[in-house]
């Protein structure tokens, strides 16, 4: 298919995939994201233009998959073992963008403000505060920080974004709720790229019940 | 036929199994072998020859020519295409692999022998089995103003392949219901034509929200004046602010302008006069300052209207219907749009007629001209951030700063075909602007929308024989989503068949033009005119993540190749 030339939606999924994801959490993350791939095919805006990414980390941090258009996406095989590595997803986060987000210029159509979703279930376990502040200052894009589950802590997420939002549990159930909102999040605002002002705040749907906006 | 060039042209024409000229006694075979061109005919051969391996790819693809009479063997094709590389240009030579790609799948369906083929084989537009028993073109209600059909089957959900489904929903009566779509023919100066029109976007349809853009024009004395306007997306009430800023503009300068008549000095004052600015970007040339002037002022008594606009929204008893839409009072900002003016006017230097264009704009979209040769003059640079959908507004800060409006004005004086006003939604599917502006107008005159005053014997000796008639040639259509049996035509299309680069067709409007469509014209039967015409056209092309709103005015002359 030729390479489309237009604006694009770029999308980072930033996943945890750390130990304690083993099992029933990492199985309901991989439904998730099947659930988010299958509802955003069925929008003709994100169809068009919504471009997907998928980072994990644990001891170490990765790319799974390429910014890569939606018909043309391949789910990543998600296993969680290992540590919890934020700071260095965070820098990779940092470079991807770097790497594959197009500016605008004069000759070139840039895309439109990168969306990125983070997910984490536990405390960070490398140097997370200093590639934290960075991203934050760079204002490389709209991110909004799930701290998921008991054992996540907000604080490491709050230096990265004003954006963090917990969820209650890592029951099947909540993170398919997690995934829609997120869903609903690139919907909108694929709907609404149109002509926002640079620095105007994102507008985010309402997250269901089991997401609450962290202050 | 004496001169040995045009017999050497006949031997190629032989060669490739087109029509030629057989004279007493001249064995073709021998002609053939003493082909050789020199380096004072090379161009003339390449553009020769790029013609007839065209033509002939055409004729075969049409069953006009049996290829077998051409190249029996790929030996023989290979020699072709040896001399041919001898005489081409650089240019020509990338077209060759896919006009001998035509050929040689040409000649698979056909039964010839050829064996393997070096050339990459080239998709070649099959006819599709409809063609020509396609049912007469009906004549459709124009489009409508009203109330489109609500959800069941909307027309624009057909089958793209990825199966995505665009709705189209009504507009709701809210406060500040404003129409669909608009297309208008305006009065112009003499020997010239004006006319716009402006459509809701997919976007729009899809979630069921007005059309944020506006459009007006206007005549003071020799004057044309177009005001264009783009309301913000995330703004409720921006199409207000789009109406009242163009219509408050207009007024203005109808009023100032008139007053203001050009000096009649040479070309080197007025060259002079476009470059002479100060710091701040003031013009020093009176008559260029007061003309500016005009736009400013047109600038801020837009910005007055939309902030009365919005005063008015603000006493009782409609505070309260627009409070309950925002939840909250309605402020300026949910008024945010864009404003491109633009005026015209023909001015004599040295006893010549050329036209004059001034142009201002806060925000997106772009104001450009184009001349006969296909060169673009933009007058206008878009406010854009690092990212897109980044610009400014009309109601933003300090766009009313005589140190910004002076850095977005912007003058040109030339004999230019067409100039055009349009919003984002156009500009952005013709991008960069400075490069495909003249790609634009091109599709414009192969869709037939402008009315030309073309005379009806004009020589076509440039294009393949044949090639308008060739029902291949309907095939060039743009993926059309809204009106699957509308077929457009688009420049890109056609420089792919008849072999030519995007950029080299797009300049040449006089022949590409030829290859034009009444498709619009039968379709808006009903109510046919260039404005009529270009509304039908900005609301069925398509282009992957264009879904904005679509609004053009163009201002051409009248006597178009």
């Amino acid at each position: 298919m030729a390479e489309f030339g237009g604006r694009r939606l770029p999308i980072y999924l930033v996943l945890d995939t750390s130990g304690s994801m083993a099992g029933e959490p990492i199985e309901a993350v991989r439904q998730g994201v099947k659930a988010l791939l299958s509802d955003l095919r069925g929008d003709p805006q994100a169809l068009e233009t919504a471009y997907l990414s998928v980072i994990t980390f644990n001891s170490g941090a990765q790319q799974v998959c390429p910014l890569t258009e939606l018909m043309a996406f391949q789910e990543p095989t998600l296993d969680a073992s290992g540590t919890t590595a934020l700071g260095e997803a965070l820098i990779l986060l940092d470079q991807v963008i770097d790497k594959e987000v197009r500016k605008s210029s004069a000759t070139q159509k840039g895309d439109w403000k990168p969306l990125v979703f983070l997910m984490t279930d536990g405390e960070p376990t490398d140097n997370w505060q200093a590639p934290a502040d960075a991203l934050k200052k760079k204002k490389i894009g709209n991110i909004i920080a799930c701290a998921a589950g008991s054992n996540a802590k907000t604080d490491p997420l709050k230096h990265a974004t004003e954006i963090v939002v917990k969820l209650d549990n890592l029951q099947p159930d909540s993170l398919k709720k997690f995934f829609r909102w997120v869903s609903d999040s690139i919907k909108t605002t694929s709907a609404s790229v149109a002509q926002v002002a640079a620095d105007a705040p994102i507008n985010l749907p309402p997250p269901p019940p089991q997401i609450q906006i962290v202050p | 036929m004496a001169d040995t060039f045009e017999r050497r042209i006949n031997a190629i024409r032989w060669r490739l199994g087109l029509p030629f000229n057989q004279r007493d006694g001249v064995e073709m075979e021998s002609e053939w072998k003493l082909l050789q061109f020199n380096e004072s005919e090379l161009e003339m051969v390449s553009k020769q020859l790029s013609k007839l391996l065209t033509a002939a790819a055409y004729q075969a693809l049409t069953g006009k020519i049996h290829l077998q009479s051409v190249v029996q063997d790929e030996e023989t094709l290979r020699a072709i295409w040896a001399v041919m590389n001898n005489v081409v240009n650089e240019k020509q030579k990338q077209l060759l692999p896919k006009i001998s790609g035509l050929i040689v799948n040409a000649l698979k369906q056909q039964g010839g022998q050829v064996s393997s083929s070096k050339q990459p084989a080239t998709r070649i537009p099959t006819p599709s089995s409809n063609i020509s028993n396609r049912p007469p073109l009906h004549k459709p209600p124009s489009l409508p103003q009203t109330q489109p059909p609500p959800m069941a089957d909307p027309p624009n959900s057909v089958q793209s392949p990825t199966k995505s489904s665009w709705k189209w929903l009504p507009i709701p009566d809210d406060p500040d219901k404003h129409s669909e779509s608009d297309a208008r023919l305006f009065d112009a100066t003499e020997g010239y034509r004006l006319f716009g029109a402006r459509v809701r976007g997919k976007k729009h349809k899809h979630e069921g929200t007005n059309c944020d853009d506006w459009f007006e024009c206007d005549n003071a004395g020799r004057w044309t004046i177009v005001a264009v306007s783009d309301g913000a997306g995330s703004k409720k009430f921006s199409r207000v602010g789009a109406k009242t800023a163009c219509q408050a503009a207009i007024k203005i300068l109808k009023r100032e302008l008139a007053e203001i008549v050009p000096p009649a000095v040479n070309v080197a004052e007025w060259n002079k006069a476009i470059s002479s600015r100060d710091d701040s970007g003031l013009f020093l040339d009176p008559f260029l300052k007061a003309i500016a002037a005009s736009l400013h002022s047109a600038m801020v008594s837009a910005y007055s209207a939309v902030r009365n606009a919005v005063e008015e929204r603000c006493q009782q008893p409609n505070s309260e219907l627009y409070f309950k839409i925002l939840g909250r009072p309605i402020e300026i900002g949910d008024l945010s749009a864009t404003l491109l003016l633009m005026v015209h006017r023909v001015i004599e230097i040295e006893g010549v007629k050329c036209d004059f264009l001034m142009a201002c704009q806060i925000g997106d979209g772009m104001v450009g001209a184009v001349r006969q040769n296909g060169d673009v003059h933009l007058l206008g640079k878009a406010d854009g951030g690092e990212f897109s959908g980044e610009t400014e507004f009309l109601t933003s800060n300090g766009k009313l700063e005589p140190n910004y409006l002076n850095k977005k004005t912007f003058v040109s004086i030339n004999q230019f075909q067409a100039m055009m006003v349009m919003t984002d939604g156009v500009a952005d599917d013709y991008f960069p602007n400075n490069d495909e502006l003249g790609r634009l107008w091109s599709d414009l005159l192969l869709n037939r929308i402008p009315d030309t005053k073309v005379s009806a014997d004009t020589p076509n000796a440039t294009l393949p024989p044949g090639l308008s008639d060739c029902d291949e040639i309907n095939e060039l259509v743009v993926e059309n989503l809204s009106r699957p049996e509308l077929k457009l035509r688009s420049t890109a299309k056609v420089a792919d068949l008849i072999g030519l680069s995007v950029a080299d067709a797009a300049k040449r409007f006089a022949e590409v033009s030829q290859l034009g469509t009444d498709e619009l014209h039968q379709f808006v039967a009903s109510d046919n005119n260039a404005a009529t015409r270009l509304r039908v056209w900005l609301d069925t092309y398509t282009v992957r993540g264009s879904f904005d709103d679509r609004t053009l005015v163009v201002l051409h002359r009248e006597d178009l190749p």
